[in-house]
């Protein structure tokens, strides 16, 4: 990992990190939270490649970081490797693996949003089976 | 006469006033730890740790310990939010320093955002106590490990009051000791940071 001083320095990295983040996140696939479909989300799951609203930013960061890794579009440095995972990834792709599986019914409400998120990531319970593929393949 | 009187009992009844912010890189636990003191001193029961989303701005809570009020501010984390910390350096009394004991990876990045808050001016002398939070994890480092870590920079602290306690913000295990940890401390620094005083 980079030293803050170095992370600081580098403002023209920055300044593209925020530019493609910026990009990404105004895609048609990512004007959505990608777990509850809440409009213009400005944060993000960087190890999940997903970009999802504060609320649901919350929820992700209680499931600890071994699971998801939170960051901000707006307030956080990013480093190379997390902005690519976003490239590489991002809603649509995530989706078509971690919800695979996933009923209609099966939509989050409002008030079970938690537990849902929970099943999503931490149980897979709508995950495809096997082993989280490349997302290129998706 | 009476003033001599509304002047003791002004003087009888006063209570003193300390400043503590809560810092720490995002995710720390900052917010559970202010949560958590809220539910222990003030008897309300805290957010769960999924209705706690990342602070944009910060959380204030008042405590009395000791006869003292405690003022928590708990500010946000994240990269862009930090340099506004040093806008509440000037007016704290003490420093709480929160620290991810799973996040390995960012361990070193801590213990440089630590650097630049103790050695900064305005935070001169000011009692600080960092805390080895999430211990309740599998997989948390122990706080001798973080210690060795953070001791590299006990040459700046100076003869200021600091120590690392192990908490669990999330369950309130060590939180009580932290809180009476510094509030002694900024209790017997009152020469060099005087509290407010305030009419109870």
């Amino acid at each position: 990992m980079a030293t803050r001083a170095a992370r600081t320095a580098d403002k023209e990295l920055n300044r593209l990190h925020t530019k493609i983040l910026g990009d990404l996140a105004r895609q048609p696939t990512n004007r959505l939270c990608a777990d509850c479909h809440k409009k213009d989300p400005r944060w993000a799951s960087w190890n999940l490649g997903i970009f999802i609203c504060i609320r649901c930013s919350g929820i992700h960061r209680s499931l600890g970081t071994h699971i998801s890794k939170v960051k901000s579009i707006d307030l956080d440095c990013w480093t190379p490797e997390q902005v690519e995972s976003m490239q590489r990834w991002g809603n649509e792709r995530a989706n078509i693996y971690w919800e695979a599986n996933l009923k209609e019914a099966q939509r989050p409400t409002d008030y079970g949003l938690d537990n849902w998120i929970r099943s999503k990531y931490e149980r897979r319970a709508f995950a495809m089976k096997g082993p989280t593929p490349e997302p290129e393949t998706l | 006469m009476y003033t001599l009187f509304s002047g003791l009992y002004a003087h009888m009844t006063q209570k003193e006033e300390y400043n503590v912010i809560i810092l720490g890189l995002d995710n720390a636990g900052k917010t559970t730890l202010l949560e958590q003191v809220k539910q222990v001193y003030l008897g309300v029961r805290a957010l769960p740790p999924e209705k706690i989303t990342p602070t944009v701005g910060m959380n204030i809570g008042k405590v009395v310990v000791n006869r003292s009020r405690i003022n928590l501010w708990d500010l946000g984390g994240q990269d862009a939010l930090r340099t506004l910390w040093d806008k509440y350096y000037d007016e704290c009394h003490g420093i709480v320093f929160v620290i991810d004991s799973m996040d390995h990876m960012r361990l070193e990045q801590c213990r440089e955002t630590f650097e630049q808050i103790v050695m900064n001016d305005s935070a001169e002398g000011v009692p600080v106590l960092m805390l080895a939070n999430k211990q309740d994890a599998e997989g948390a480092m122990r706080v001798e490990e973080i210690k060795e870590v953070f001791n590299r920079i006990a040459l700046q602290l100076g003869a200021r009051d600091s120590r690392v306690l192990p908490i669990s913000a999330l369950h309130g295990e060590g939180v009580q000791d932290a809180v009476e940890w510094l509030v002694l401390r900024m209790q017997r620094n009152k020469e060099d940071r005087p509290p407010v005083f305030r009419q109870a």
